[in-house]
């Protein structure tokens, strides 16, 4: 009779332990998307993860910290598009200085502080965004001589950090 | 028990697809979480039916081979696993688990042929993931494998209780 009761306790459990758990986790789900990227982007190479975490750090964190704490979903994405197309302009700059053109020495202190040390260049792309007027008289990149003011608009890579700047 | 999908940051960015961005990632959704999920359902399995005793002595008893590292521990005392390790198992979980009950009893047979052959299907979509490359036929190959998984996972729907649950079984 005890056994009886038992068993039935024992069915009742399983029972209601079948009906309450779920396979309803989101790795699960997951794996119904492999045949479709598969299907788009072809064979899912074996990466590692360690890029995406660490720009969790630069791109996500640091966006954040810039951020003005409203809204900061869009401002952290905009944030590394300001990163990126202050890079580029570095970069720019430090060719033009390379092929000789004339850079005013401000610019230059703050071009050698970010190519010789890793510091983040925060201070400089505050300094270097004050210059925007620059950019687009083309006074940075006169160089010495005559007749530099069309070469410097016409030199593509002048084009280019006119286009970066209006981003930022 | 079924929380929805909630809103996230990217669903309000123009030009933004959520739901399309996901990427597969054979690390995270494979070796770190379906593995360790189905290595927990098969020791709850084994303990069930008596058998983790000779699942581990199997698993000791591995031999080495290139390619593969030899598990220095029983499964149940590494606490740690690492992707690497995850793959390892990968490989020899199968045949682990189908020498484990070397001569199952009647009453034990049926399960353990259902064990086995969802931990076959998840274990064959895994390796045909990492195809370098895709045909039809082998897409085809994997989505069937998927559907015999889902198929077959009932099988350790006991085994995946969560705490809530265990504790709203108790109460009553």
């Amino acid at each position: 009779m005890r056994d009886d009761a038992r068993e039935k306790e024992d069915e009742l459990r399983m029972a209601m332990i079948h009906g309450e758990s779920y396979f309803n986790f989101i790795k699960m789900h997951l794996l119904s998307h492999f045949c479709d990227h598969i299907r788009q982007f072809g064979n899912i190479s074996m990466y590692s993860t360690e890029l995406g975490e660490l720009a969790h750090k630069t791109e996500i964190k640091e966006g954040w910290r810039q951020s003005a704490k409203n809204d900061a979903a869009r401002q952290i994405v905009h944030s590394y598009g300001h990163q990126h197309a202050i890079r580029m302009r570095l970069l720019n700059l430090q060719s033009l200085k390379n092929r000789g053109a004339y850079l005013s020495p401000d610019v230059l202190k703050h071009l050698d502080r970010t190519t010789s040390t890793v510091s983040p260049p925060v201070i400089c792309r505050r300094i270097l965004k004050r210059r925007r007027s620059d950019v687009s008289n083309c006074n940075m990149y006169t160089c010495s001589g005559n007749g530099t003011q069309e070469q410097a608009v016409q030199d593509p890579l002048c084009l280019v950090d006119l286009y970066l700047v209006y981003l930022i | 028990m079924n929380r929805g999908i909630g809103q996230n940051k990217f669903h309000r960015l123009d030009r933004v697809s959520a739901s399309d961005m996901y990427k597969p990632d054979i690390l995270h959704t494979i070796y770190l979480a379906l593995f360790k999920h189905i290595m927990d359902w098969i020791e709850a399995f084994l303990k069930k039916h008596g058998r983790l005793q000779a699942f581990d002595e199997v698993w000791k008893a591995l031999p080495p081979y290139p390619g593969f590292l030899v598990p220095k521990k029983p499964y149940h005392e590494v606490t740690r696993w690492q992707g690497k390790e995850m793959r390892n198992l990968g490989l020899c979980i199968l045949g682990v688990l189908a020498l484990a009950p070397r001569h199952p009893g009647g009453a034990q047979a049926i399960p353990f042929k259902r064990a086995l052959r969802c931990v076959t299907a998840l274990v064959d979509f895994n390796m045909m993931a990492q195809y370098r490359s895709h045909t039809p036929d082998t897409i085809a190959y994997m989505e069937d494998y998927l559907d015999q998984f889902h198929s077959m996972k009932d099988i350790f729907l006991e085994f995946g209780v969560t705490k809530r649950t265990q504790a709203k079984v108790n109460k009553q």
